[in-house]
C-alpha cells in the first residue's frame, strides 16, 4: 500500500467522521452489549466467590439437638478434609426501638469462618461490644448501644452476658449475602438484621451451631464442589455424631448422677425443713402458754384495778359527794385543803397579832412602869439627894448666918471705933496740920468707905442669907411636896406593878393557848393534805395501773395475733413444705422420666444450600446469562446491517475515485484494503472500546442493581480474552465482511465503467400507480415520496429491517418487564391464595385445628391441612425437582386455585396428579401421560397427569393425601397448614402468635417470598432497562445513520428543490415523509418480530424457580411505538438542521 | 423609475476561518425588463456569486439589490424562499431533474408551488416535449432534459429566468437549440432572461452584456448589433 493510499484512508476517515463514528459506535454498542452481558455473570460469581473466600463462608453448618461443646468442635476440626471448624451461637432477640419491636439475630463473632467485613468503625474489643448489620444500621449508630430488651424470654436473656452492647462498627457477613434477613419465631416473625458479638459477650456452655470450612479449591456452585461437600459432609457427620453421642452419654450419666444427688439433697432438705417446722411448732406452743399466763395476770390486775377504783370512788365521794370525776373530787379536795390552810393561817395570824398587840401593850406598860419606877427611883434619889443637899444648904445657911452675925458684930465694933475715931478727929480736926488732917481725913474716909463697903457686903450677905433662908424654906416645902408625891407615886407604882403582872400572866396564857390551837388545826390540815396526796397518788397509780392493764391487754392481743400469724406461717410453711417436697419429688420423677425418655441426639448437617442468599444468588445471576446468549446476536445483526448500508454508500460515493485509482493502476486488493481498513479500524476500535467499557460498565450497572438484593462488598472486573477474540471477529465480520460485499460489485466493474458517473437509479412507476383511483387521490408530493421509497429498494429494505430490529428489541425489553411483572401477584393472589404456612413437628390433628380455630378463628379466612414435600418428577424428556402438595382437606380448592388460561382445573382425584405448566414443558409430560414422582431415592410411584395448571413460582405437583399415602406406602401425615388471613389482619403478628402454638416448628409468611420474588424481578428489570437503553441507542444510531445516508445521497436533489423555492418545512417534509413512512413500516414489521423475539428470550431466561409469562401488555406495544417514533422524530429534528445547512450551490455543481 | 434589476455597489465576501475571499466587490449594474442579458466572465470571476445573489440563494455582504422595485438584499430566509418560489425560474447546467419523476412530474413539482402557474403539459409542449411527457429523465437526452428544466422554470411564470451555463453540458447543436428556446421565450413572452456563461460568444445574441472580471463589473454594454442564435459560432 502506498503512502498516498494511507493518506487517502486517513482523509476519508477525517472527511467522513460521522460515518466512521457511526460504524464505531454501533460496533461498540454491540460489543459492549455482548461483553457486558456475557461478563456479568462471571463477574458476579467471581465477586461473590472472592467475597465468600475472603470471608471464609462455611461449607458445612452443623446443628445438634444438644448443641456442641469445645470437644465436639475439636473432633470435627480433626475430621478429614476439614480445614477449620468453629463453634458459634446464634440467638434471636427482641429489640425495642421507639416502642416498636424488632427482631435481630445475634451471632458469635467467629475468627476463622464467616468472618465479617467491616464497612465502618472498628472490631469489638470486649464482650459488651458488637458489630452491627451494615445493611440495616447507619454509620451514626456507631458508638450507640443496643439493648437486649427485658421482654425477651429468660432463656434468651440468659444467653447474653450483657444487657447492652456498644456498636463499634458496621459489618457485612457472608451469612447474609441476600438483603433478605430471613424469618424468626419471635416478634413479628421477620428478622430485621444481625449483630455480631464476641464470644465473651455470650454466656453459654454450649455452641448452638458448628461451622466447618474446607478447601477453597472448588468454585462455588460447581459440581466438583457439590460432590466434594457431599463426601465431606458424610465424614464430618460421622465424626460429629460420634463426639456428640459420647457427650450425650456423659450427659445422661451426669443426669442420673444429678438425679441421685437431687434425691439425696431432697431427703436432707426434707429432714432439715421438718426439724425447722417442729421447732417452730414448739415455739408456738410456748407462746400460747405465755399468752394464757398473761391473761390470768391481767385478770388479777383488773380486779385490783377495780378495787382501786372503788376506793378512789369512795375517796372521791368523800372529797366531793356526788362527784363527777375523781379529778374533780381531788380538785375540790385540794380547794378545801387550801381554804382550810388559809383560814387557819389567817386565824393564827390574827391571834398572833392580838397577842403581839397585847405584848406590845404590856411591854409598853412595863416600860412605862419601869420608866415610872425609874423616875420614882430617880425622884426618890433626887429627893434624897435634894434632902441631903438642903440639909447641906441649911447647914451652910446656918453657918452663914452665924458668920454674918459675927461679921455684923465685928462691923458694929468697927463702926463704933470709927464714930469714936471721927469725933476725936472732928474734935482735933481743926487743930491737926491740914496735911495730917487730909491724910487723917482720907484715912478716916477710907476707913469709913471700907466700913460702908463692909456694911453693903453685910447688907448683901444679910439679903442673901435672907434669900437663902427663903429658898431653903421653899426648898423645904418642895421637898416636902416631893416627898408626898413620891410617896403617892410609890403607891401608884405598886398598883401598876400588880396590874402589869396580871397582864403578863394573861399574855402568856393567851400565847400558850394559841400555840396549842394552831398545832391542833395544823395537824388536822396536814392529815387532810396527806390524804389528798394519797388520793392523788391513788388516781395516778390507778391510771398507771389501768394503762398498764390496757397495754397488757393490747400486748396480749398482739401476742395472740402474732401467735396466730406464727401459727398460720407454720401451717403455710407446712403446706409449702408438703408442696415443695411433692414438687421436688415430681421434678425428680420428671427428670427421671425425661432421662428415660431422652431420645438419642440428632445431628443435622447443612450445606450452603441452606443459605438462601447463597442459593438464590446463583439463580438470580443466571438470568443475565440467559439474556446474554441471544440479545448480542441481534445487536450484531443490526450492526452488520448498518455497516453494510454505510459502506455501500461510501463505496458508491467513491465510485469515480475507485475507477480513477484503478485506471491509475492500483490493484483491486489495495483499493479493497482501503475500505476494509476503513470499516475494520472503526469496528476494531469500537470493539475495543465496547469490550473494555461494556465489559466493565454493564456488569457494574447490573451489579449495582443486584445490590438491592445482595450485599456483597467489592466488585471484580474480569476480561475474558476469548470473548474479546469472538467479539473482534464478530465486529470484523459485520464491518469488513459487509464492506467486502459492498465493494465486490465495484471491484468487478471495469475502470472505464467506474469513471463514468453511475447512472442515477432510473425512475420507475411503482405498483401502486396501477391502482389508479387511489393513486389519483394522492397528493402530488406524496406520490413523489412513495415513488422515492420504492426507488431505492436496498435502502428501503435496510431501513425497514433496521427499524424493525430496534422495534423488536425495545418491544422485547418492555415485554420482559411485562413477563416479569405481577408474577408474584398472579402466583399468590390467583393461584396460591394463602398468606401463611405453618409447619408442625407432627401430623396436624383435629384437636390442634380446634385449638387454632378457637384462638385465631376470627383472624383466618380459610385454611387447609396439607403435606408439603420435595421430590422429583420424571417425564418423558427430563426430570425436574418439584414440590409435592398433598391434601385431603375439602377446603384445599379455596386455598389453591388451579386453573389454566382462565379455565378451572379440578383438583386431582385418586391416583392422579396435576402438574404445573412449566413442569409439563420441561419434562415433556402431557395430559394423560404417566409420569414418575419420587420423594426419595427409594420411594417412587407412577401417576397419571390429570391436569396441567398455571403456575409462576416454583414447580408443584398436586395430589390427594390418599394418593400420596398409597403411592409412597406410608401414612399420610399432613404437617403443613396453609391459611389465608381475614381482611385487615396483619399476617406477621398472626404468624408470630401462631409460632408460639404447640408443635409449631416454623411459620412462614408468603409476603416474604413475594418480596424476594419481587426484588428478583426488580433486579431483572434493571437488566431490562439496560437492554432497553441499548436498544434505544441502537434504534437511534440506525435511524440516524440511515437518515444521514439518505440525505447525503440526495444533497443535489434537496439543493435543487430548495432552489425551486421549497420552503424549509416543505423540503424537510419532502425528505422525511419517506423516513417516517419507512419508520412506520419498520415498526409494523418490528412488532411481530418483537413478539417472536420476546417469546424466544423469555424461553431463554426462564429460571428454575420462576415461570415467566409469554405476555406483552398493550401498553408495551404503545410504549415501543412511541419510543421508536420518538427516535424518528429526534432524528428528523437533527437531520432537518442538516438539510437546512445544505448549500443551494450544491445544485450548481457538476455531477461527479 | 429604476431598472428591473438593479445592482448597487454589491460586495460579497466569503469567510472561511481567517481567509477572506472577496468574490464580488462594488458590483453595480442594471437590467431592464424583457431584456436578454448575458453575464460573461472567466471561471472564478464571480459570476456564480452574482447568480447566487440574484437567484436569492445567497446573501450579500454590502450593497443593494433591487428586483422589480423590491429590495431583495434585505430579505430574510422565508422571503428569499418566496422570492425563489414566485419570482425566479432557474435553469441548471446539469438540469437537476429529479430522477424518479417523469418529465411532466418534474415540471409539476415546480408548477404546483405557484398558484398561478402554466399547466405543466402546456409548458412542456411549448418547449417541444409534448411527446415525451411521461418519460423519466434517464430516458431523455441531455437537450431534452434541459428543455424539461426550462419548462420547469417557466411553468412558475417567473419574473426572471436565470440560466447557469445552460449549454455547458450540451453539444453544440443542442446548445444552440436551447439558446434559441431561451431567446424565443424572451422575445415572444417578454421574459427577462439572464444567462450566466463563460462563453463570450453567447454575448453576441444578448441585449445587454455584462462582463465580470476578478469580482468586479468590467463592463456593461448594450448590444446594438444582435446576432441571431443560428449565426453564433463557438
Amino acid at each position: 500500500m502506498t503512502k498516498t493510499l494511507k493518506k487517502n484512508i486517513r482523509r476519508s476517515i477525517t472527511g467522513s467522521l460521522g460515518r466512521y463514528v457511526a460504524i464505531l459506535l454501533i460496533i461498540m454498542l454491540g460489543v459492549a452489549f455482548l461483553t457486558g452481558l456475557r461478563q456479568t455473570r462471571p463477574i458476579m460469581t467471581a465477586t461473590e466467590t472472592d467475597y465468600i473466600r475472603r470471608t471464609a463462608l462455611y461449607d458445612l453448618r452443623l446443628l445438634s439437638t444438644i448443641g456442641f461443646d469445645e470437644d465436639d468442635v475439636a473432633a470435627v476440626a480433626k475430621s478429614e478434609g476439614v480445614t477449620a471448624a468453629e463453634g458459634s451461637i446464634n440467638a434471636d432477640f427482641l429489640l425495642l426501638r421507639d416502642d416498636e419491636e424488632f427482631v435481630y439475630r445475634a451471632h458469635m463473632l467467629t475468627g476463622k469462618i464467616n468472618t465479617p467485613e467491616l464497612a465502618a468503625g472498628n472490631m469489638p474489643a470486649s464482650g459488651d461490644e458488637c458489630l452491627a448489620d451494615a445493611g440495616q444500621f447507619s454509620e451514626d449508630m456507631i458508638g450507640q448501644k443496643i439493648t437486649i430488651a427485658e421482654i425477651n424470654d429468660a432463656d434468651t436473656l440468659d444467653l447474653f452476658a450483657y444487657r447492652e452492647y456498644t456498636i463499634t462498627g458496621l459489618a457485612y457477613s457472608p451469612l447474609y449475602l441476600s438483603v433478605e434477613r430471613g424469618t424468626t419465631s419471635l416478634g413479628n416473625g421477620s428478622l430485621s438484621g444481625f449483630v455480631l458479638i464476641p464470644p465473651e459477650g455470650f454466656d453459654s456452655e454450649y455452641f448452638t451451631e458448628l461451622y466447618v470450612k474446607c478447601t477453597d479449591d472448588f468454585a462455588p456452585y460447581s459440581d466438583e464442589y457439590d460432590d466434594f461437600i457431599e463426601t465431606l459432609s458424610d465424614t464430618v457427620e460421622a465424626d460429629a455424631t460420634l463426639s456428640v453421642r459420647t457427650r450425650f452419654d456423659d450427659l445422661v450419666a451426669d443426669g442420673e448422677q444429678e438425679i441421685a444427688d437431687a434425691e439425696q439433697e431432697l431427703a436432707d432438705k426434707e429432714a432439715e425443713a421438718k426439724a425447722e417446722l417442729d421447732d417452730a411448732k414448739r415455739q408456738l406452743d410456748d407462746a400460747e402458754a405465755e399468752i394464757a399466763d398473761g391473761e390470768t395476770e391481767l385478770r388479777d390486775a383488773k380486779a385490783e384495778l377495780d378495787d382501786a377504783k372503788r376506793q378512789l370512788d369512795d375517796g372521791a365521794a368523800q372529797l366531793q359527794p356526788g362527784f363527777t370525776s375523781w379529778q374533780g373530787a381531788l380538785d375540790a379536795g385540794w380547794v378545801a385543803y387550801y381554804d382550810g390552810q388559809n383560814t387557819l393561817n389567817s386565824a393564827i395570824a390574827e391571834g398572833r397579832q392580838q397577842l403581839a398587840d397585847s405584848l406590845t401593850q404590856l411591854e409598853e406598860n412595863e416600860a412605862l412602869y419601869k420608866a415610872g419606877k425609874a423616875e420614882f427611883d430617880a425622884g426618890l434619889q433626887q429627893y434624897n439627894e435634894y434632902s441631903a443637899l438642903w440639909e447641906q444648904g441649911y447647914a451652910q445657911y446656918s453657918a452663914g448666918l452665924e458668920e454674918y452675925e459675927q461679921n455684923y458684930a465685928a462691923y458694929e465694933a468697927g463702926l463704933a471705933q470709927y464714930e469714936a475715931a471721927l469725933e476725936q478727929f472732928n474734935a482735933i480736926k481743926d487743930t491737926l496740920p491740914p496735911e495730917m488732917a487730909a491724910a487723917q481725913e482720907a484715912q478716916l474716909e477710907e476707913t469709913r468707905q471700907t466700913l460702908e463697903l463692909t456694911a453693903a457686903a453685910l447688907e448683901a450677905a444679910k439679903a442673901q442669907l435672907d434669900e437663902s433662908g427663903a429658898e431653903l424654906d421653899a426648898q423645904k416645902a418642895q421637898l416636902d411636896a416631893t416627898k408626898a408625891q413620891l410617896d403617892e407615886s410609890e403607891i401608884q407604882l405598886s398598883q401598876t406593878r400588880t396590874l402589869l403582872d396580871v397582864g403578863w400572866n394573861d399574855y402568856y396564857d393567851g400565847t400558850a393557848l394559841l400555840d396549842r390551837q394552831q398545832a391542833e388545826q395544823q395537824a388536822k390540815l396536814d392529815a387532810a393534805y396527806a390524804s389528798l396526796i394519797e388520793f392523788q397518788n391513788g388516781i395516778d397509780s390507778y391510771n398507771d395501773g389501768l394503762k398498764a392493764y390496757n397495754e397488757g391487754v393490747e400486748s396480749l392481743a398482739d401476742g395472740r395475733a402474732e401467735y396466730e400469724d406464727g401459727l398460720q406461717d407454720y401451717e403455710d410453711g407446712r403446706a409449702e413444705f408438703d408442696t415443695e417436697i411433692a414438687d421436688a419429688k415430681e421434678k425428680i420423677a420428671d427428670a427421671k422420666q425425661e432421662l428415660a425418655d431422652l431420645s438419642d441426639p440428632e445431628l443435622f448437617v447443612l450445606t450452603r444450600d441452606a443459605n438462601t442468599g447463597y442459593v438464590t444468588f446463583e439463580n438470580d445471576s443466571q438470568i443475565v446469562d440467559r439474556l446474554a446468549s441471544f440479545f448480542p446476536i441481534f445487536f450484531f445483526l443490526i450492526a452488520a446491517l448498518v455497516c453494510s448500508t454505510t459502506m455501500t454508500r461510501m463505496v458508491d460515493d467513491d465510485r469515480t475515485q475507485i475507477g480513477t485509482l484503478r485506471a491509475l493502476g492500483y490493484s483491486r486488493a489495495s483499493i479493497l484494503t482501503k475500505y476494509l481498513l476503513y470499516a475494520g479500524s472503526a469496528a476494531s476500535l469500537g470493539c475495543l472500546i465496547g469490550y473494555l467499557g461494556g465489559g466493565y460498565l454493564f456488569p457494574l450497572v447490573i451489579w449495582t442493581a443486584y445490590g438491592m438484593l445482595y450485599k456483597i462488598p467489592g466488585f471484580i472486573s474480569l476480561y475474558d480474552p476469548v470473548l474479546f477474540v469472538i467479539a473482534l471477529l464478530a465486529s470484523l465480520l459485520c464491518s469488513a465482511g459487509t464492506t467486502y460485499l459492498a465493494c465486490r460489485h465495484e471491484m468487478q466493474s471495469t475502470p472505464a465503467d467506474l469513471i463514468r458517473p453511475k447512472a442515477p437509479e432510473p425512475g420507475k412507476r411503482i405498483l401502486l400507480e396501477r391502482v389508479t383511483p387511489l393513486w389519483k387521490r394522492l397528493k402530488f408530493l406524496h406520490k413523489v415520496t412513495l415513488r422515492n421509497i420504492f426507488r431505492f429498494k436496498k435502502r428501503m429494505f435496510m431501513m425497514i429491517l433496521g427499524i424493525a430490529g430496534c422495534t423488536a428489541l425495545v418491544l422485547t425489553g418492555f415485554g420482559i418487564h411485562d413477563s416479569v411483572a405481577n408474577i408474584a401477584n398472579f402466583q399468590f393472589d390467583d393461584i396460591q391464595k394463602y398468606d401463611i404456612s405453618v409447619n408442625l413437628s407432627d401430623a396436624i390433628t383435629d384437636d390442634w385445628t380446634g385449638e387454632l380455630e378457637e384462638a385465631h378463628g376470627a383472624e383466618m379466612d380459610a385454611r387447609a391441612v396439607t403435606l408439603m414435600a420435595s421430590g422429583e418428577l420424571t417425564g418423558s424428556t427430563a426430570a425436574k425437582s418439584v414440590y409435592l402438595l398433598a391434601s385431603d382437606d375439602s377446603d384445599i380448592t379455596s386455598i389453591i386455585d388451579l386453573h389454566l388460561n382462565k379455565t378451572p382445573v379440578s383438583y386431582p382425584g385418586d391416583g392422579e396428579i396435576v402438574i404445573t405448566e412449566k413442569l409439563a414443558s420441561i419434562t415433556g409430560a402431557r395430559l394423560g401421560d404417566t409420569v414418575t414422582v419420587s420423594v426419595s431415592d427409594t420411594d417412587k410411584a407412577a401417576f397419571r397427569v390429570a391436569g396441567i395448571t398455571e403456575n409462576y413460582v416454583y414447580n408443584y405437583v398436586y395430589m390427594t393425601g390418599k394418593t400420596y399415602g398409597r403411592a409412597f406406602k406410608q401414612a399420610f401425615e399432613p404437617k403443613t397448614l396453609l391459611l389465608r388471613t381475614a381482611e385487615d389482619v396483619d399476617e406477621y403478628s398472626l404468624a408470630a402468635s401462631l409460632s408460639n402454638m404447640d408443635d409449631v416448628v416454623s411459620v412462614s409468611v408468603v409476603s416474604d417470598t413475594r418480596r424476594t420474588i419481587d426484588k428478583m424481578m426488580i433486579s431483572l428489570n434493571y437488566v431490562v432497562a439496560l437492554v432497553l437503553a441499548c436498544a434505544g441507542a441502537l434504534a437511534f444510531i440506525v435511524l440516524f445513520n440511515l437518515g444521514n445516508i439518505n440525505i447525503s445521497e440526495r444533497v443535489r436533489e434537496i439543493a435543487t428543490i430548495k432552489v425551486l423555492g421549497f420552503h424549509s418545512r416543505e423540503t424537510g417534509a419532502y425528505v422525511f415523509r419517506e423516513n417516517i413512512i419507512l419508520s412506520m413500516m419498520g415498526i409494523l414489521c418490528g412488532l411481530p418480530l418483537g413478539v417472536g423475539l420476546h417469546a424466544f428470550v423469555v424461553a431463554q431466561i426462564q429460571v428454575d424457580m420462576i415461570s415467566l409469562k409469554y405476555v406483552i401488555e398493550p401498553t408495551s406495544y404503545l410504549l415501543t411505538v412511541f419510543m421508536v417514533v420518538l427516535f424518528t422524530v429526534i432524528t428528523d429534528i437533527i437531520l432537518r438542521r442538516k438539510i437546512a445547512r445544505i448549500d443551494m450551490a450544491e445544485s450548481l455543481k457538476s455531477i461527479e | 423609475m429604476s431598472a428591473f434589476v438593479h445592482f448597487e455597489d454589491v460586495t460579497k465576501i466569503y469567510r472561511t476561518g481567517d481567509v477572506e475571499v472577496r468574490a464580488l466587490s462594488g458590483a453595480s449594474f442594471e437590467i431592464e425588463k424583457g431584456e436578454f442579458c448575458v453575464i460573461v466572465g472567466e471561471s472564478g470571476a464571480g459570476k456564480t456569486t452574482l447568480l447566487n445573489i440574484l437567484g436569492g440563494m445567497d446573501t450579500l455582504t454590502s450593497g443593494r439589490v433591487l428586483m422589480d422595485g423590491v429590495e431583495i438584499s434585505s430579505f430574510n430566509r422565508t422571503k428569499l424562499e418566496n422570492y425563489r418560489r414566485f419570482d425566479i425560474g432557474f435553469v441548471f447546467q446539469f438540469y437537476n431533474l429529479i430522477p424518479n419523476l417523469t418529465a411532466l412530474e418534474n415540471v409539476e413539482i415546480a408548477a404546483q408551488l405557484c398558484p398561478e402557474h402554466i399547466p405543466a403539459d402546456e409548458v412542456l409542449r411549448a418547449v417541444g416535449l409534448g411527446h415525451r411527457m411521461d418519460n423519466f429523465p434517464a430516458q431523455l437526452s441531455g437537450g431534452e432534459q434541459q428543455r424539461v428544466s426550462i419548462a420547469r422554470a417557466l411553468a412558475k411564470k417567473p419574473k426572471l429566468l436565470l440560466c447557469d451555463e445552460p449549454t455547458g453540458a450540451l453539444d453544440y447543436e443542442t446548445g444552440k437549440s436551447i439558446l434559441k428556446l431561451l431567446q424565443d421565450t424572451c422575445r415572444r413572452d417578454g421574459m427577462t432572461v439572464v444567462i450566466i456563461t463563460h462563453n463570450a460568444a453567447l454575448s453576441a445574441m444578448a441585449d445587454r452584456i455584462i462582463r465580470v472580471k476578478s469580482g468586479q463589473i468590467h463592463s456593461v454594454r448594450l448590444n446594438d448589433h444582435i446576432v441571431p442564435v443560428e449565426q453564433i459560432e463557438w
